[in-house]
């Protein structure tokens, strides 16, 4: 018969755990304060090289230089620039691998963050730094990075170094996989390019996502009437989504050059959802010019046509197509009813007269649309 | 007689390094903030002759150490340059409204800003 183990050997086996597991905790810990510790060294070095090239970039952006001849070479002033960097340049080659890599990357990013905030004379001479220095071929490269973050992040500073050799690149990077990349590309190539950028970017961009089209609307807003040029050759996409971008945006805009492709969309393109959507965009531009149009789909099969056109008209107030109008208030279903009750009571005096024989006729529903119209537009009417 | 003095509040280094090179450069007397509370508290130690604010600033606002300077009789004729991002005009109207003489919007040229700090100051010495 075997005997039990002795109590010392069981003590022994928890006591070398014990104290195994104590030691990994203190190696563990020991381990992250290191580590913060050295992380936190690494921050400081990296803020007091930025702070040290601010320094010296500022110097150099300010600095005078001597006057050109008058026949002196373009690239005489190049190699002004050139001669300014000319130290930092031998220094940085001098430099360890590793170290260069640090020195390298607070030097773009302190060069970086003023391409953010200055303009003139001294933008030129950052641009030519970029340059020189290989910041704008190190950016080309990263655009084709595998990582989408470091993707979209070349894609932002490529805009900020405001060199024009990337444009190549960042017009591939409007078909990346991913948005945000895109929406970087948009972003920069609006900044480097201007309003012209609109034609590529309307042009090569597909499936646009609701995030999407906000960025690309806001980029659009701030050129305003200058955009719609370009919009409007935007209505000649493919692309659903872009195409219904493009009218979205010019009936935002207002701007009434877009009638006439707008009316042309709403009677002829195929698609019911775009020809209802420039149909919309119609009425909200309010031109007299898509009266006639607008009245001819007041009987239209598709219902959305339909409603559309009506609203439309509602908007635009049109006194002439009182009376088909009023065929679709006694014929239509309810939502119709309203709409064209609305519209109807738009039209000025002749509308209000015929709604007002509308709330006398027999049929009860038809009556009680009108007369609650004719309440909106009288307290309507009170209020201003 | 001595260079005119301007105060100079900035949280970001690069830019407060470009403004200070410049104004120097242009024969000014240059101190700087990194922050609107120390900003104010410098501003009323040595009343300096001009103001250069940048709006967005942590522990206190450009707008708010602009209201507190135009309340203050020491520092209520002190001119006061506002730096704004572009674009924000509810910025701009908001700081002229609460009394800056100027202002100057983000990206901007060294050069503009030396041209209008320097006009600043010659309409507060012809006002004063």
């Amino acid at each position: 018969m075997l005997s039990p183990p002795p109590m010392g050997f069981e003590l022994l086996i928890v006591l070398s755990l014990t104290i195994a597991a104590t030691m990994m905790v203190i190696v563990v810990s020991l381990g992250i304060v290191i580590h913060k510790v050295v992380n936190t060294n690494l921050v400081r070095r990296r803020q007091r090289l930025y702070s040290a090239y601010s320094d010296i970039m500022a110097g150099l952006l300010l600095q005078e230089l001597p006057a050109l001849l008058p026949n002196a070479r373009t690239s005489a002033l190049f190699d002004q620039y050139e001669l300014m960097i000319k130290s930092i340049k031998e220094q940085l080659v001098r430099m360890t691998p590793a170290r260069r890599k640090h020195e390298r990357e607070a030097l773009r990013l302190a060069l970086i963050d003023f391409a953010k905030d200055v303009s003139g004379e001294i933008s030129d001479r950052l641009v030519y730094f970029f340059y020189s220095f290989g910041f704008v071929d190190e950016q080309i490269i990263l655009l084709s990075n595998r990582h989408w973050w470091i993707r979209a992040q070349a894609a932002r500073d490529a805009g900020l170094l405001k060199a024009r050799r990337v444009i190549t690149s960042l017009t591939a990077a409007l078909e990346d996989e991913h948005p945000d990349v895109r929406i970087q590309a948009m972003e920069s190539l609006a900044r480097l390019v201007g309003v012209e950028s609109l034609r590529t970017i309307l042009r090569v961009s597909r499936n646009l996502s609701q995030w999407t089209s906000i960025e690309l609307s806001t980029i659009v807003m701030e050129y305003n009437e200058a955009a719609v040029p370009f919009l409007v050759e935007g209505l000649e996409s493919k692309d659903q989504s872009v195409l219904l971008f493009c009218i979205e945006m010019l009936a935002e805009i207002g701007f009434v050059t877009a009638v006439e492709p707008l009316r042309h969309l709403a009677s002829e393109y195929p698609n019911v959802v775009v020809r209802a959507k420039a149909i919309e965009a119609l009425g909200r531009l309010g031109d007299e010019r898509a009266e006639v149009m607008l009245t001819s789909f007041i009987d239209n099969p598709f219902p959305n046509i339909r409603l559309k056109s009506i609203e439309a008209l509602g908007r635009i107030g049109a006194p002439k197509a009182v009376p088909k109008l009023l065929k679709r208030l006694r014929q239509g279903e309810l939502s119709e009813k309203i709409i064209a009750a609305r519209a109807i009571a738009s039209s000025g005096s002749v509308g209000m007269k015929a709604l007002r024989s509308v709330s006398v006729s027999r049929d009860a529903l038809n009556i009680s649309v009108a007369e609650q119209v004719l309440e909106e537009f009288t307290v309507a009417q009170e209020r201003t | 007689m001595a260079n005119p003095t301007i105060l100079v509040a900035e949280d970001q280094h690069h830019v407060r390094k470009l403004i200070t090179y410049k104004l120097e450069n242009s024969g000014y007397q240059v101190v700087t903030s990194e922050n609107g509370a120390e900003a104010l508290e410098k501003i009323r130690e040595i009343i300096p002759t001009l103001v250069l604010l940048d709006v967005m600033m942590p522990l206190m606002t450009g707008f708010e150490v602009l209201a507190a300077l135009k309340q203050d009789e020491r520092t209520k004729n002190i001119p006061v340059l506002l730096v704004t991002a572009q674009s924000k005009e509810e910025e701009i109207l908001r700081g002229l409204e609460l009394g800056a003489e100027d202002y100057i919007t983000k990206p901007f040229s060294p050069n503009e800003l030396a041209a209008r700090v320097k006009k600043a100051l010659l309409r507060s010495n012809l006002k004063s």
